[in-house]
């Protein structure tokens, strides 16, 4: 079959946190299956999400356009949201395009969890 | 990318690259554009897709080809591989009633192994009548969001069971379609942009507020959950009795640009912290003033240049192109073009992206011509 892989899984963290862990490659093609998963995502003031990219070995912009959809819809539900494991190389598109400036990231998921206890 | 502006007292400079799809609609763009290479250098998703196409034979298809739409050409033969688009509102193919339809309705390869025996052909027309479709096997052309706009099919008068992979090289194809459509509207998008910014230029050419038009523009055209954006850098050139000229840079999520000066060094004229155009809900943009004298050039690209990965997966980034640029020390825009245009063709230096360059140079001498523009 073809090369195409992405997976998302989704779980709640004993902290409450939803936790979207992506693994693969978020592309064109990918992409969806990240947008579904965040669709049924309850984002919401005493709901924080994480979406953890440590395993994330490609992304292109359809995959960064699905993160900034993430980040309208906490943002739009009150919820916070974090970006954990992002590799150096995303970290610097991110910069390039300002998007350091509107995500709030944390080196691991226990990181981020630890910050979204109210 | 071109010129524009006001007489010879301002001209704007406009590369714009990068639009994002938005939901629900059938076109996007370049899937690269905006690429973040993560770790090892991975091929573009296209490229794998030709490659497979080049190395497998679909079942019984001695014909490969694209259908135009017009009727006359698309005619089933045995062995035919072809692709159905629909626009707009779905008109069920005439010559084709319910095979392409069934299939659109499949997220996944829609395989028919014998169309006779098969509960979901059987009545078929086409199957019971001429031409006596057998095989039939379908992959859906999707957006990224998921729309199907049709299909990519190959049928044939005899019973076969396609491989895995020949599915695979089925869904291919139906991925190369995406592409060509992504990349034609990608380009009417990016022509759109760049004259709202020229329009907006008109009335107020202070850069960042060009940004912020543009900006505004595209929200105003994707009110329904848009998510399209584009990156670009606007310019503000205003004479000097010298015969130089300050440039006034405006950015929104482009990368630096690099300025070769006359002593050897290589000034970056950042204006990072400028966000992405179009979906942020306060875009912030960056300005940047720097001077070019006489005989200095201006190089700006786009990311495609500075993501590319040699092959020891070393990106060359910013300072890698700056590096480059000093030891090219080119002595006018034609030797920096060539030294820039050596990566854009050298296979070792990994570029594969979409790369545009621009370069701006004033002339060594005071001449009748303020400015020129070289591409």
């Amino acid at each position: 079959m073809t090369d195409r892989t992405l997976t998302v899984t989704s779980r709640t963290h004993p902290s409450g946190t939803t936790v979207l862990t992506v693994t693969g490659e978020l592309d064109h093609h990918t992409a969806p299956r990240l947008s579904r998963v965040l669709d049924e995502t309850p984002f919401g003031p005493g709901a924080p999400a994480v979406i953890d990219l440590s395993e994330l070995v490609y992304c292109d912009s359809t995959g960064i356009t699905v993160l900034i959809t993430a980040y309208h819809r906490a943002q739009a539900r009150d919820s916070r949201l974090f970006l954990t494991g992002v590799g150096p190389d995303l970290m610097r598109v991110f910069r390039v395009v300002g998007l350091d400036q509107i995500f709030t990231f944390q080196p691991t998921v226990e990181h981020a969890a630890n910050a979204a206890r109210p | 990318m071109c010129w524009g502006g006001s007489g010879n007292r301002r001209e704007t400079a406009v590369p714009v690259t990068e639009n994002a799809p938005p939901p629900g609609h059938a076109a996007v763009l370049s899937r690269r554009a905006a690429a973040a290479g993560l770790g090892a250098p991975l091929p573009h998703p296209g490229h794998s897709a030709r490659w497979r196409v080049r190395h497998h034979r679909l079942p019984g298809s001695p014909h490969l080809r694209h259908t135009d739409g017009h009727r006359g050409d698309r005619r089933h033969r045995p062995g035919v591989v072809q692709s159905h688009a629909r626009t707009g509102r779905s008109h069920p193919d005439r010559r084709d009633p319910g095979l392409c339809a069934s299939a659109i309705l499949h997220g996944t390869p829609y395989v028919v192994p014998d169309a006779l025996t098969d509960s979901r052909t059987a009545a078929n027309p086409l199957v019971r009548g001429e031409p006596g479709i057998r095989f039939y096997a379908a992959a859906p052309i999707t957006t990224a969001h998921g729309e199907r706009l049709g299909t990519v099919n190959v049928l044939d008068t005899r019973p076969r069971r396609p491989t895995d992979d020949q599915i695979a090289v089925l869904e291919d194809l139906a991925a190369l379609v995406m592409d060509e459509l992504e990349l034609r509207l990608s380009a009417i998008r990016t022509i759109a942009a760049e004259r709202a910014q020229r329009t907006a230029a008109i009335y107020d050419p202070d850069p960042c507020a060009a940004l912020t038009n543009l900006d505004t523009v595209l929200k105003g055209e994707h009110q329904s959950g848009a998510s399209r954006y584009c990156t670009a850098v606007f310019g503000v050139l205003e004479p000097a009795p010298d015969g130089s000229f300050t440039v006034s840079l405006a950015g929104g999520g482009h990368p630096p640009a690099l300025a070769p000066r006359a002593d050897g060094t290589v000034e970056s004229v950042s204006t990072t912290g400028g966000q992405l155009i179009g979906i942020l809900p306060d875009s912030r943009f960056v300005q940047a003033t720097t001077r070019l004298l006489p005989g200095e050039t201006l190089p700006l690209y786009t990311d495609g240049l500075t993501e590319a990965r040699a092959p020891d997966c070393a990106m060359l980034g910013e300072n890698g192109l700056a590096r480059r640029l000093v030891t090219a020390a080119p002595q006018g825009v034609g030797e920096l073009l060539r030294a820039v245009g050596e990566l854009l063709t050298d296979p070792g230096t990994g570029v594969s992206d979409d790369t545009a360059l621009l370069a701006l140079s004033v002339p060594p001498r005071r001449t009748t011509s303020p400015a020129q523009e070289n591409r």
